[in-house]
């Protein structure tokens, strides 16, 4: 019994090697609040990525659709649809990639809350402060947590005077699921009532 | 040898080539490449790049400033700036005193592009300032980029061996708007910061080059600590863009452009043409006809349609797997070892 006890021992670093990873690149991008997130997210939904598919524009620029399927909706009212497909630009065609740095990522499979905005029923919703509307969720020593990504994303902020200056983006620090949603549930009926 | 050792043997081994898979690709350095897998970076974990890292195969490159400039700067004090700033990363000292194996040479021409785009018939790594702020050829269903964005880099790439194509720089020349939308006022900046409202365009650029030639952004060890490696390189995702620090390289920076371009022969003698050849004018024929956005060869290099991708395997995993192999083998063989004895 202790063998086999000892695979699942062996399987979690291992799974650690396969998914701690993070490669990251840059565009120069406005720092958002999750305040700010909120307000110009016109959905702000739960779900699980269900697959990407790229295509090319008239342009020739290539551009990804992202399925995601609703688990819990934070703003929007769309009681009859269960998915929502995001539009990010870059992708893959055949042996050329096209990628726009700071641009939102998703991955198959994984569970994720996005703040999107300007789609509807037959487009596509894009994602606020491009990599910023995008936070993944990840099971960690059994709790749902939240992280932002910031990948590709340079952040700074005009102060008051217009100087730049440093940030770190809605959710510098993970928080566990529960908790996030319930302040962001806090937020977006505040920002309802003062609509 | 005993179970209990192969156990043992079995335990440290898988261990071992785990970790190893986490920070082979990190090394001792905090810089980390861009891949063509990209991939989800969440939080402060050590970078493993996804798939195959991006460079370029022939390193002499050029680059040419949109002839429209900028509302902020002159054209010639933009071109001053973003030669400075690649000049930053070709000049940078390696260990022995010698430079990276990678020439740039500013077009002796600026561009009439401002597109991002990639041909088979003509080339221009452009640096385009746009007001407004969006591709010149936007399809009516298209989106803008967003407008929180000062500028953002396009990576023209293999997706099977890493290897950049063509890579454009875009900036946002629209004015900022305070909560609602990033922008300009531009300068080059006085060494002792820059001054009023003004953004760094030199450091700017510094930093976009840096992904122009394949680094991503550093992984810093501990962010709250100023003196981390990579908190002061400029390949950090963080910046005060008062200041001018980005205009100058740190350790970490140099040692990921050493790294990935090691001296070598390149001089200033070298040819750089862009792959197809250098097309300056990727908007007008030499007639002055405009060039349609879907004239063939524009950003193609594929048959169109689409990808459908799924999950992703990160190269380093191979050890991973190695490791689960190994561990699998051991333990079926004590299965059936067991098996046969009882």
């Amino acid at each position: 019994m202790l063998r086999f006890r000892l695979v699942p021992l062996l399987i979690g670093p291992i799974l650690v090697a396969l998914f701690c990873t993070a490669p990251a690149e840059g565009s120069v991008v406005e720092g958002l609040e999750l305040e700010e997130l909120a307000t110009e997210a016109d959905r702000i939904v739960l779900g699980r990525v269900l697959f990407s598919e790229s295509f090319q524009r008239r342009n020739g620029q290539i551009w990804t659709w992202h399925r995601i399927s609703v688990e819990r909706e934070v703003r929007g009212n769309a009681p009859d649809e269960d998915e929502v497909i995001v539009e990010t630009m870059g992708g893959q065609i055949g042996e050329i990639g096209m990628r726009v740095e700071g641009e939102a990522s998703f991955q198959v499979g994984e569970r994720v809350i996005v703040f999107v905005h300007g789609g509807g029923p037959y487009t596509a919703f894009r994602t606020v402060g491009m990599g910023q509307g995008v936070m993944r969720v990840r099971r960690e020593k059994g709790v749902d947590t939240v992280h932002q990504s910031r990948e590709g994303l340079l952040l700074v902020r005009r102060d008051r005077e217009g100087r730049l200056k440093r940030n770190f983006g809605a959710l510098p620090e993970p928080e566990r699921l529960d908790a996030f949603l319930s302040q962001l549930r806090q937020i977006t009926a505040q920002q309802e009532e003062g609509r | 040898m005993s179970r209990r050792s192969l156990h043992s043997i079995a335990w440290a081994t898988s261990v071992g080539l785990a970790l190893l898979a986490s920070f082979a690709a990190n090394d001792a350095s905090a810089y980390c490449r861009m891949t063509t897998g990209g991939g989800a970076q969440v939080g402060e974990q050590a970078c493993v790049e996804i798939g195959a890292p991006f460079f370029w195969n022939d390193p002499c490159l050029s680059y040419a400033v949109d002839r429209r400039g900028s509302v902020w700067m002159d054209l010639s004090e933009i071109e001053d700036s973003v030669n400075a700033a690649f000049e930053t990363w070709e000049t940078a000292a390696c260990p022995g005193g010698s430079t990276p194996n990678l020439v740039f040479k500013p077009s002796m021409q600026p561009s009439t592009c401002k597109r991002a785009e990639f041909n088979n018939v003509g080339n221009v790594n452009t640096i385009a300032f746009l007001d407004p702020w969006e591709d010149p050829c936007l399809d009516d269903d298209g989106n803008p980029y967003d407008a929180r964005a000062f500028a953002v880099t396009i990576v023209w790439h293999n997706t099977s061996t890493g290897e950049i194509l063509d890579a454009d720089m875009m900036i946002n020349d629209l004015r900022f708007v305070p909560g609602g939308r990033a922008g300009g006022p531009y300068a080059d900046c006085p060494d002792s910061g820059c001054t009023g409202s003004d953004a760094d365009l030199r450091g700017i650029v510094t930093h976009e080059a840096g992904h122009f030639i394949g680094i991503g952004h550093c992984n810093p060890i501990n962010k709250d600590d100023p003196n981390d490696p990579c908190v002061v390189a400029t390949m950090y995702s963080q910046a005060d863009r008062n200041a001018v620090d980005k205009r100058s390289l740190a350790p970490d920076d140099i040692n990921a452009v050493c790294d990935i371009y090691p001296p070598g022969n390149l001089d200033r003698s070298c040819t750089a043409i862009p792959i197809g050849g250098l097309q300056l004018n990727c908007e007008t024929t030499e007639s002055g006809n405009p060039i349609a956005c879907d004239a063939p060869g524009a950003a193609s290099g594929s048959s169109g349609g689409c990808s459908c991708s799924t999950t992703q395997t990160p190269a380093n995993a191979l050890w991973a797997t190695f490791a689960v192999l190994v561990v699998l083998t051991v333990t079926r063989r004590r299965s059936a070892g067991r098996g046969e004895r009882s």
